[in-house]
């Protein structure tokens, strides 16, 4: 009758009788659990305890009468749902009235009939059993819910902590970037210090070997940090607005050690050095800011390599760059006067990679790095020759 | 037990076995003598409060059992001593326990 579920009714009167003609009238009909109560305290205790599908209870009876009982048994968050239905010999209309608004379900009224109890109770029975197996399955759609909703936190929890990891790894390799380019052009120094000394050709042997070792280990160094790099690169393609004046000052610091022996760089003319404020000059653009910094260490590396084969000498060198905005895009053009602007051999093809004549200088896919850099920026860049001076115009 | 009323009847209008008549008699008579006890010390101490809660008690368990004698007697008391009326309530007490004991 009710999907397999006997129901448990509380049975709540001081008279033992009319407990029983209750418990007669209602087992002809179905099957049913009897528990019993004689008083309003008891009734109350009992409701808690058992969980009642429902409580028929007296109105008189002595320690707590019905009302009193139901005001509690309606206040307790483990009754409150419990179906009552009210059995009294009450004829009285004011107390017909109150026993309704104490919060009551039903009301029956003694001498009881067996037609009229079992339809009550049934009608109370079957509502509150289907609201409690409602109940259940909007627990268990919580519950699952609750599942999900973790599973997905718990996933979510991996992506950050990985995007963490990928964050600090490219924050280091970004970092030994800086100490390693200052390895390597000091030991370019060293190489041509070297180079002069004339008298004792088996020390200058043993430290040419010793360079070519610590070479070596420069060059391991800087893949690790490439291939960190690329790894860490995914998630790390969103462009924000930054100063690109002080892409270029973060750039220019890192080459410096090596340009500095080759020629002097001026920024908007205002000649760099390593306390320049990175931040004196606001030029913001939407940028990726780790790679716009590759493309001015390739490009002022690529002056300083020109600049090594220069005749020029060093008081007569200059590389400017400069910084301009015009209609939201930002202009950066690298000038340098090393050696009467760029081969017209090389001019056409200087963004493809592999078309560098530089034969112990790296592989020559620098500048095409470069250019893919700056087409992810929807910018563009040109190289050309300007008053016997190599031009790098870059728009984004 | 011997009933000098028709427990039959009782049992057609209720629709029940003999059996469970005489189960809810034996019951009634047992709890109907307690509050008629009940009733007999509240009117010797003029306690219309507890006049009421008895009459009212025996009321009920009467009518239950379609003892329409029994609970009219007791309607009467219950009402007259919830409207404060000092009637005598001693002659209608000794009224029911006569029909009571004549069961």
């Amino acid at each position: 009758m009710y999907n397999n579920i006997i129901p448990k009714v509380l049975i709540v009167d001081d008279l033992k009788n009319n407990r029983l003609i209750i418990k007669l009238f209602l087992r002809k009909n179905a099957q049913y659990n009897f528990i019993e109560a004689c008083n309003g305290q008891e009734g109350i205790d009992m409701a808690i305890k058992e969980q009642p599908h429902i409580i028929l209870m007296d109105a008189m009876m002595p320690v707590i009468d019905g009302f009193e009982a139901i005001r509690q048994i309606r206040n307790n968050p483990l009754t409150q749902n419990i179906p009552i239905l009210m059995v009294s010999a009450l004829d009285n209309k004011n107390e017909k009235v109150k026993a309704l608004q104490s919060g009551i379900s039903d009301f029956i009224s003694k001498p009881l009939d067996q037609t009229e109890l079992t339809i009550r109770v049934n009608s109370l029975l079957n509502i509150y059993i289907q609201f409690l197996e409602k109940q259940k399955e909007l627990k268990d759609i919580n519950t699952n819910l609750e599942a999900k909703v973790n599973e997905k936190f718990n996933r979510r929890m991996e992506e950050i902590k990985l995007a963490s990891i990928g964050e600090m790894a490219a924050g280091i390799t970004h970092e030994l970037n800086t100490p390693v380019t200052y390895m390597k052009s000091n030991i370019e120094m060293l190489a041509y210090d070297i180079e002069d000394i004339k008298d004792n050709e088996q020390i200058k042997a043993s430290m040419f070997t010793t360079i070519h070792t610590l070479n070596d280990g420069i060059k391991r160094l800087r893949n690790i940090i490439d291939t960190t790099r690329e790894i860490s690169k995914k998630g790390q393609n969103k462009k924000v607005k930054e100063n690109v004046f002080s892409s270029l000052i973060l750039s220019t610091r890192m080459i410096y050690n090596r340009s500095k022996h080759l020629a002097p760089i001026y920024i908007n003319n205002t000649k760099f050095t390593l306390d320049i404020n990175e931040n004196f000059q606001i030029f913001n653009a939407d940028i990726i800011k780790q790679k716009i910094e590759q493309v001015w260490i390739i490009i002022l590396n690529n002056a300083c390599d020109e600049f090594q084969d220069s005749t020029k000498e060093y008081d007569n060198r200059r590389i400017d760059i400069y910084l301009s905005q015009k209609e939201k895009k930002t202009i950066i053009k690298f000038i340098d006067n090393a050696n009467n602007g760029i081969s017209k051999d090389i001019l056409p093809k200087i963004f493809e990679p592999f078309s560098s004549t530089k034969t112990d200088k790296g592989v020559g896919i620098g500048l095409n790095i470069a250019k893919q850099i700056i087409e992810q920026h929807n910018g563009t860049i040109k190289a050309y020759n300007e008053k016997n001076c190599a031009v790098f115009e870059i728009e984004i | 037990m011997v009933y000098n009323i028709n427990l039959q009847d009782i049992a057609d209008k209720l629709d029940f076995d003999l059996e469970d008549v005489e189960m809810l008699m034996e019951v009634f008579i047992e709890t109907v003598n307690e509050s008629l006890e009940s009733l007999k010390n509240a009117i010797d101490a003029n306690n219309l409060e507890d006049i009421y809660r008895s009459s009212h008690a025996i009321k009920g368990s009467a009518a239950n059992l379609t003892l329409t004698n029994i609970a009219e007697i007791a309607k009467d008391i219950e009402e007259q001593s919830r409207n404060n009326n000092n009637i005598n309530y001693l002659e209608k007490y000794k009224s029911l326990k006569v029909l009571i004991s004549e069961l």
